[in-house]
């Protein structure tokens, strides 16, 4: 309890916390570049083998749930929370 | 020829207790006497099924009696499958309503109890009658018991709704005279049996049909003469709701299966289809039309209008399917109908209103009446493993063998009943309390529960075990639907 | 084989709850806990045990053959532990609830599960099914709560429409082939033939609203946020993964179908999609339920073996994680009795064992290596790949993806961490957090030990998810995910905002029927088919009876009245001549006399 606490609110140790995800995102890339250069494994399809396509694709996935998803919100789906009270 | 005149003694040990009633004129023994006299019918019934010859597809516990001779009409009684489950319904009902009549009505009782017992005569003797003659005695003969029980003690419009019952059944009864008529000049014989091998030419036969399918269906009721049907339901005290509802919508389709399939063969082949298609507008119409009301018992009467669309519909289908489908919903609905009235008729008891807004919270006051509306509601709407399931299931199984359209409508009626149900059901019991029911004791009391118990019981038992109402229907069905010229 | 329903040495798992459930209300205190706990314990057991003899049988009641066939082979036994387990899991997790009608729905719901699980022939299938529906509706309704009410009312009469598609398919289906036998149904029927496609569509059509297909699926996210506490738990379980089971069962071919693959893979982004515009944590968690059961739907209309298995180990992994999940939101609103996250937040403080353990089943649903998800997720995404599907792999992934990102990345941020909103918690009662601990130690266990999973599959498996490739790939596409969200914090806060879904259509379209049946039916029928009893009967028949009665009091009374009065008026003259006078009556004598002379003069 207090544990998590003090992580979370010293800045000082959120700032490391942060630095730390970066650092293993980018071991995570390097290893998904790198390791099936060495262990091959079997690809369905082609795309499978380019560079750290996980990675990307995750990123470009996040990114793009989240515009489709608030823009159809926007533009068309969310209404007011007393909608259907008639 | 049996030994013991058992539908005899039935048809008319209910006239005996009348009379009794009469003589006696006193309110107390008129209640006991009603009891004892419609207990001591069911008591005598039960020979019935037990030595009921499920094999054989003639009619069984024959009486005959040489009564008209020079006119070639006996006194002659007999059940066969298709009529004794009605009996058993008849007798059975009549109980319940002296059951719940016994606190309801209050003026003129053994009037009230008389006119019931009346009733059960002509419901009993209609069902056990092995010719026409007896058939129409006894169709008379019920109209005028029921005119009195909805028009001495119903609701506020009973006299009009009381007439309007009254007219719409004599018209169709004359023309039912006339045929009957006509059949005894072409073939001086009154007698189902006999009736059922005369060939006669189509256009005979149409006319026929069309005269008794005024009768018939002014009693079902089908579309469009159903009018009569929530005047007289909504007005009628409880027992008046519950014999309605329960056995005499079933007598115009018994009128069916006993007349009109047998006996004008060619005629019902050609108007199977108008028939098959005011049976679907019943179903769905009269589902639409109970969606929208706010009378608990008028809720339910509309909902009898299109039960009996199913009814009907699995009789027309002219399959062994449809018609014991048919002839298994109608039992059904008598038990679940005469239920429903009942649940209504004793929270009315006890509120004196019928509109649906005045009530809501129920399960938090009148768990015990809860729980049967409950399994009520579920029965009605088709819910498995509850009575109604098999019937339907049967008729719509019928119904897609003939036409997969049929079918689907009779699935779609199926569906609205259980919308009606449910939201009935959502509105008077579930939610909060409403205000205009403080301080109304609403549970239900010892004799209430020991009425509608029996009818929860059947309604389950039937469900699980359908066969034993079946079992007797399977010979006769064949044998009605090769007399007919259309075995499956 | 026959086995008799009811006896001492084996009893239906499925009737056991059912039955078993109304014991409940009979005991009291430690009695009722240890019952809850161990009926479906004992319905494990008698799974496990059935395993032993896997076979297909009739089934008779006290002696008479009842039309039902029990099926056991290792396809319904998988299904059977992981509904049993999760009842057991389900029941703990209840304990502190007093609400005895609760308990009892919830056992009866899990009884038909298990019913439909072991159903070899349509009519017992149908029972079940409806017995599913009719009981989680309770669990829904005694909330006791009018929003709970209405919403449990639309979740009813949704799931009696599809009961009642199922039945006409069924009906059709068995009207055709001649037997109730529930057997694979097989691909969309080549022949174009209308009693054999349409039964096919509408069963179809049944089993994909119970497994929330949309545009079928509506209800789901409708009804789920507003059961009970522990009710939401077990209806996650339930309805939607016996669809799936039906769906293997009845429409998994070797050959595929695409409408179902593409449904599936649609479907697996929809929920991911309308989760990012939810507020309220367990409608967001629904419409999860939607993604993942999408993958299934997806390997289903596969149909290959490594899509069966995946589609059922995917059913397994992902009751176990998303009860974990709804138990941990569930623990949140019973708590603090929030539901919304824009209102909730910082409660790590006060709740971390809750906050740890929905972690568990957050990484297990985002398929994070050695957790359930893993192993059993990425078995659908490879049979995708093997059969060459690169739009439908895409797509798979994509919601893998989605799903991160709300689970296990929104969700707990919102709720557990982010701006503190003030609010304050405690951890929920023991026995909650023993059921998440179980779920939870249940999602690492297949995750690190696959094989106690692969051995109960129902085809034979040939998969090894971790290779090193995958792992790096999953958790690249995870950490990377993250990313993203990191950046686009401020994009996702959550609004105090609904979104529509397709229950728009009878939600708002419901009042304009309600309209044409108000106004145009109702005048039809009180209007112009009730008058026509005005016009066509009592209208003349009362006037006929009106002219007859004029004619009587007007001719043929007035006739009557004449006489009458003609005979008064003969009798008043005949008074005058009684007048007492002597001359007249002398005079009369006379005049009489002389008119008799006259006539006898004439006669003679």
């Amino acid at each position: 309890m207090k544990f998590l606490e003090r992580q979370l609110e010293d800045p000082v140790r959120v700032a490391r916390i942060k630095r730390w995800f970066y650092i293993g995102l980018a071991v995570v890339a390097v290893a998904e570049i790198g390791l099936p250069l060495i262990v091959h494994g079997d690809h369905h399809f082609s795309f499978e083998g380019w560079p750290a396509f996980g990675s990307l694709y995750g990123l470009a996935s996040c990114v793009a749930i989240i515009v489709v998803s608030k823009l159809l919100g926007k533009v068309w789906l969310m209404r007011r929370e007393d909608y259907y009270d008639s | 020829m049996t030994e013991i005149p058992v539908l005899t003694a039935m048809t008319f040990l209910p006239l005996v207790g009348a009379v009794a009633i009469l003589l006696f004129r006193s309110e107390r023994t008129a209640r006991w006497i009603a009891l004892g006299m419609s207990l001591a019918t069911l008591a005598v019934s039960l020979p019935l099924y037990r030595y009921f010859d499920k094999g054989s597809s003639d009619l069984q516990f024959v009486e005959h009696a040489v009564w008209l001779k020079d006119w070639n009409i006996a006194y002659q009684m007999g059940v066969d499958g298709i009529s004794l489950p009605f009996i058993f319904l008849a007798a059975v009902l009549t109980v319940l309503c002296v059951s719940v009549s016994w606190t309801a009505v209050r003026t003129r009782v053994p009037e009230f109890y008389a006119a019931l017992l009346l009733a059960e005569t002509a419901m009993i003797g209609l069902f056990a009658a092995a010719n026409l003659f007896l058939f129409f005695i006894f169709w008379e003969l019920m109209v005028v018991p029921l005119f009195l029980l909805i028009g001495v003690w119903g609701g506020p419009a009973r006299v009009h709704a009381a007439v309007k019952f009254l007219l719409f059944t004599l018209a169709g009864s004359v023309l039912m005279l006339v045929a009957m008529i006509t059949l005894y000049s072409e073939f001086g014989t009154l007698d189902f049996k006999e009736l059922v091998g005369q060939k006669m030419g189509i256009e005979l036969q149409g006319w026929l049909f069309v005269a008794f399918l005024a009768a018939f269906a002014v009693k079902v009721p089908m579309f469009p003469v159903h009018t009569w049907l929530p005047d007289a339901h909504t007005e009628a005290p409880t027992a008046g709701s519950v014999i309605l509802a329960g056995v005499l919508l079933k007598m115009g389709a018994y009128g069916f299966l006993r007349v009109s399939l047998p006996i004008l063969p060619d005629a019902v082949q050609m108007f199977v289809t108008p028939m098959l298609v005011l049976s679907v507008v019943a179903i769905v119409y009269g589902a639409y039309v109970t969606l929208m009301q706010t009378d608990v018992k008028r809720l339910i009467a509309y909902s009898s209008v299109s039960h009996m669309g199913f009814v009907t519909l699995g009789i027309f289908t002219l399959n062994s399917r449809g018609v014991e489908g048919a002839i298994l919903q109608m039992i059904n609905h008598g038990i679940i109908s005469a239920a429903l009235f009942l649940c209504v008729g004793m929270i009315y008891e006890r509120t004196h209103t019928r509109e649906i807004k005045d009530y809501g919270g129920l399960a938090k006051v009148a768990p015990v009446y809860s729980t049967f509306l409950a399994l009520f509601c579920l029965a009605a709407a088709g819910f498995p493993g509850l009575n109604s399931f098999v019937g339907e299931f049967l008729i719509i199984g019928g119904a897609f063998e003939t036409n997969t359209w049929l079918g689907g409508m009779a699935v779609w009626g199926v569906a609205l009943g259980t919308t009606y149900l449910v939201w009935l059901f959502y509105r008077m019991v579930m939610g909060d309390v409403n205000p205009g029911l403080e301080g109304l004791k609403l549970e239900l009391g010892v004799r209430e529960i020991a009425t509608l118990a029996p009818l929860a019981f059947v309604a389950v038992y039937l469900g699980v075990y359908p066969d034993c109402v079946l079992s007797y229907l399977h010979e006769t069905v064949d044998a009605l639907l090769v007399a007919g010229g259309t075995a499956s | 084989m026959t086995l008799e329903l009811v006896s001492l040495e084996w009893m239906h798992p499925g009737l056991l709850l059912i039955l078993g459930a109304w014991v409940l209300p009979l005991l009291k205190g430690r009695a009722k806990s240890a019952a809850m706990v161990l009926l479906p314990a004992a319905a494990l057991a008698i799974c496990v045990r059935l395993s032993l003899a896997p076979d297909t049988y009739g089934v008779s009641l006290l002696g008479h053959k009842l039309p039902f066939v029990f099926r056991v082979d290792k396809l319904s036994l998988i299904f059977s532990y992981v509904f049993s387990i999760m009842a057991v899991l389900g029941m703990i997790y209840s304990l502190h609830v007093k609400d005895d009608a609760q308990h009892v729905s919830a056992l009866t719901y899990a009884g038909g599960a298990l019913g439909v699980t072991f159903a070899g022939d349509f009519l017992s299938l149908y029972v079940f099914w409806e017995l599913m529906a009719m009981s989680s509706v309770l669990l829904i309704w005694l909330r006791r709560d009018p929003a709970a009410v209405a919403a449990g009312f639309r979740y009813l009469l949704v799931h009696v429409f599809g009961g009642l598609v199922l039945l006409a398919g069924i009906v059709l289906h068995c009207s055709a082939k001649g037997s109730f036998e529930f057997e694979s149904l097989g691909a969309f029927p080549a022949e174009d033939d209308w009693s054999v496609i349409l039964p096919w569509c509408l069963i179809l059509a049944a089993v994909m609203l119970n497994a929330a297909v949309p545009p079928l699926g509506a209800w789901l996210p409708d009804a789920y946020p507003e059961a009970t506490v522990t009710g939401a738990v077990f209806m996650t379980a339930f309805t939607t993964k016996s669809a799936v089971y039906v769906l293997i069962r009845g429409f998994a071919v070797p050959g595929g179908t695409e409408l179902i693959v593409w449904l599936g893979a649609a479907m697996a982004i929809y929920g991911v999609v309308f989760a990012v515009l939810e507020n309220d944590a367990r409608r967001l968690l629904a419409y999860h339920i939607i993604s993942q059961v999408g993958y299934m739907v997806c390997a289903v209309g596969i149909g290959s073996d490594l899509a069966v298995n995946g589609a059922s180990a995917h059913a397994f992994a992902h009751i176990l994680y998303k009860a974990l999940l709804f138990m941990g939101a569930g623990a949140v609103l019973q708590v603090t009795g929030l539901r919304k996250l824009n209102e909730m937040g910082g409660l790590y403080k006060t709740m971390p064992i809750t906050l740890g353990l929905y972690m568990i089943g957050a990484f297990a649903i985002s398929a994070v290596p050695l957790f359930s998800g893993f192993v059993s997720k990425s078995m659908i995404v490879a049979a995708a790949g093997e059969d060459k599907r690169q739009w439908i792999f895409l797509m798979l992934t994509l919601a893998s993806a989605g799903t991160f990102l709300h689970t296990g990345l929104k969700l707990p941020y919102y709720m557990f961490f982010g701006k503190d909103s003030g609010a304050r918690g405690h951890e929920p009662p023991r026995n909650m957090l023993v059921a998440m601990g179980l779920a939870a130690a249940a999602c690492v266990l297949i995750g690190v030990f696959p094989g106690v999973l692969y051995d109960q599959l129902p085809r034979a498996v040939d998969y090894h998810p971790y290779s090193v490739g995958h792992v790096t790939a999953s958790l690249g596409m995870l950490g990377f995910t993250a990313l993203g969200f990191f950046l686009l914090l401020k994009q996702l806060d959550p609004e105090p905002k609904i979104s529509l879904d397709t229950d728009w259509f009878y939600r708002k379209g419901s009042s304009a029927v309600v309209s044409v049946i108000r106004g145009p039916l109702v005048r039809l029928e009180s209007g112009w088919v009730g008058e026509i009893y005005e016009l066509v009967i009592r209208w003349p028949v009362l006037g006929v009876a009106r002219l007859l009665r004029r004619l009587d009091t007007g001719i043929v009374d007035y006739a009557v009245m004449s006489v009458g009065r003609l005979t008064q008026a003969f009798s008043r003259i005949l008074k005058t001549t009684v007048s007492g006078n002597v001359q007249h009556y002398g005079l009369l004598m006379a005049a009489g006399v002389l008119v008799l002379l006259a006539l006898a003069t004439i006669a003679l």
